[in-house]
């Protein structure tokens, strides 16, 4: 009686994050693609806007989900669910931005090549979006793409656990690392930010 | 034309109902189908811990005897290794009896008795205080010999020894022996008044310290005590040590103040006899100047 329901409320989502991923730890596939298909947007979109790159955003997409899968045995209902998936995110972009400099050092040492300047990647400039986000750079809502790119790092990351993930402020400051006002600093910043740079985008395209 | 007029003022909330339009990306199909994957495969490989409940009824079951008895067989053998520890201490501080007979009594006061004249008074002090050990050390060979015994015996000599080289230092050595001192003391002894109140008084003054020693020899027999502590052992064999010595010094003392006051007490009563108690008091080579002393006075 008990798993009928709770499967029913699997189908209606009405069941936590939480006990889905405690029912995949029993041994229930339905309830992990369900947990799956409740976040994958999000965590995906959140890497997205982070690496302006499709490819590199798949990639630690899916160590992210393979870390869940993995740690599920040992899942304990600690915190909330997404407030661990991203954690778990923002872990991993933090690793990744730190590989990525160690990168740009070592090619920054080598030789000076002009061809080479191409192969930079870095996530801070305004210009390292691809071809085919930049296509899609168009109106307001391409204002607003490509100004969060623009934004600095701790005031987009602030900005996307708000948008994507819903999260209170409290728990991205947990996330983060910092203390609830300059967590909500950051966000008061990253929202003036973006109007300025949407508003200029606007005028630009306007004039 | 007014820039400011054309670019909409966005409140945060406009930012966010702007960027929900934005939420238009989506994973592919590929990488769903590999994380969903990831997700079956890790059920299958035991993620679930409900499969890993079931999966030891699927282990063939051994038959290994040590695995069946492995609990019985290491709790006997804890109980046995804790037994042994026991006996062996038991023994180790197991008092020694040695109910003493009364010929060995004799041997202890004679023993004793046997305090040399003073040029080597302490070497036979120290041959009764050796005698003592090696009585005790009789009673105990009686008795399962134990390592832990000899080690201790072995180690009781050892301090006698150095208490010995302490007691050369504190031992009043006289001069002269008894018979030397009462030989040139003869003249000067007529000068003496006989006291025979001080002959029954020393008398009384030697048994009583005889009785002391005999004691204080059954105390370090039935060395240690119970319920002494282990630190304290050493210290307290020691002290008994030399509270022997304190008293056998003391006998000899008395032994020789005796012998004097008889000396003098016989050369003012050539017809007087010690009585063989009263000799017997005495150490052996006392009695055997004793004895001379008489001849002499006789063949005068």
């Amino acid at each position: 009686m008990g798993w009928q329901l709770i499967n029913t409320l699997i189908k209606t989502e009405l069941v936590a994050d939480e006990t889905l991923m405690l029912q995949y730890a029993q041994g229930d596939f339905a309830a992990f693609e369900q947990l799956y298909q409740r976040h994958k947007g999000g965590l995906y979109r959140y890497f997205l806007r982070q690496v302006g790159e499709h490819g590199l955003a798949e990639d630690l997409f899916q160590d992210i989900w393979a870390k869940v899968i993995s740690q599920a045995p040992n899942y304990h209902v600690k915190a909330k669910f997404s407030t661990w998936l991203y954690t778990l995110a923002q872990h991993k972009l933090i690793d990744h931005v730190r590989h990525i400099k160690v990168v740009n050092k070592v090619i920054d040492a080598a030789p000076f090549d002009a061809d080479d300047i191409e192969i930079k990647h870095d996530i801070h400039g305004p210009n390292t979006l691809t071809p085919d986000i930049q296509l899609e750079n168009k109106g307001a809502a391409g204002a607003l793409k490509h100004c969060i790119h623009a934004l600095p790092l701790v005031q987009r990351e602030c900005f996307l656990l708000k948008e994507e993930a819903g999260l209170t402020v409290e728990v991205i400051a947990t996330i983060v690392g910092a203390n609830y006002q300059a967590c909500k600093s950051r966000l008061r910043y990253a929202y003036s930010s973006l109007r300025q740079c949407i508003s200029h985008k606007l005028g630009q395209t306007s004039v | 034309m007014n820039q400011d007029d054309k670019t909409p003022s966005l409140e945060p909330q406009d930012i966010s109902e702007l960027y929900q339009t934005l939420k238009t990306e989506q994973v592919s199909e590929a990488t769903d189908n590999r994380i969903l994957a990831l997700a079956r495969e890790g059920l299958k490989t035991g993620v679930s811990p409900n499969m890993q409940k079931h999966q030891h009824l699927d282990k063939p079951k051994t038959n290994s005897l040590w695995r069946r008895w492995h609990w019985p067989l290491s709790i006997a053998a804890s109980v046995m290794f804790i037994c042994v520890i026991f006996i062996q201490q038991y023994d180790m501080f197991k008092p020694h009896s040695t109910a003493l007979a009364p010929q060995d009594f004799s041997d202890i006061v004679s023993g004793a008795q046997r305090p040399a004249p003073a040029g080597t008074q302490s070497i036979d002090a120290q041959k009764a205080l050796a005698e003592t050990e090696a009585l005790a050390l009789k009673h105990n060979s009686d008795e399962p010999t134990h390592q832990d015994t000899d080690r201790f015996a072995e180690t009781a000599k050892q301090a006698l020894q150095a208490r010995q080289a302490e007691q050369k230092k504190r031992i009043v050595m006289a001069d002269k022996a008894p018979i030397t001192a009462a030989t040139e003391q003869g003249i000067a002894a007529q000068h003496i008044p006989p006291d025979w109140e001080k002959i029954e008084q020393l008398q009384l003054q030697i048994n009583a310290k005889q009785v002391r020693l005999f004691e204080h020899n059954q105390s370090i027999n039935s060395w240690p005590q119970e319920g002494e502590a282990p630190d304290n052992l050493m210290t307290s064999l020691n002290e008994k040590q030399d509270a022997l010595v304190q008293l056998k010094q003391d006998i000899n003392q008395l032994q020789i103040e005796l012998f004097k006051q008889m000396v003098v007490y016989q050369q003012h009563n050539p017809a007087w006899q010690a009585e063989p108690e009263t000799l017997r008091l005495l150490s052996v080579e006392q009695q055997l100047a004793w004895r001379k002393l008489l001849k002499t006075n006789t063949l005068k």
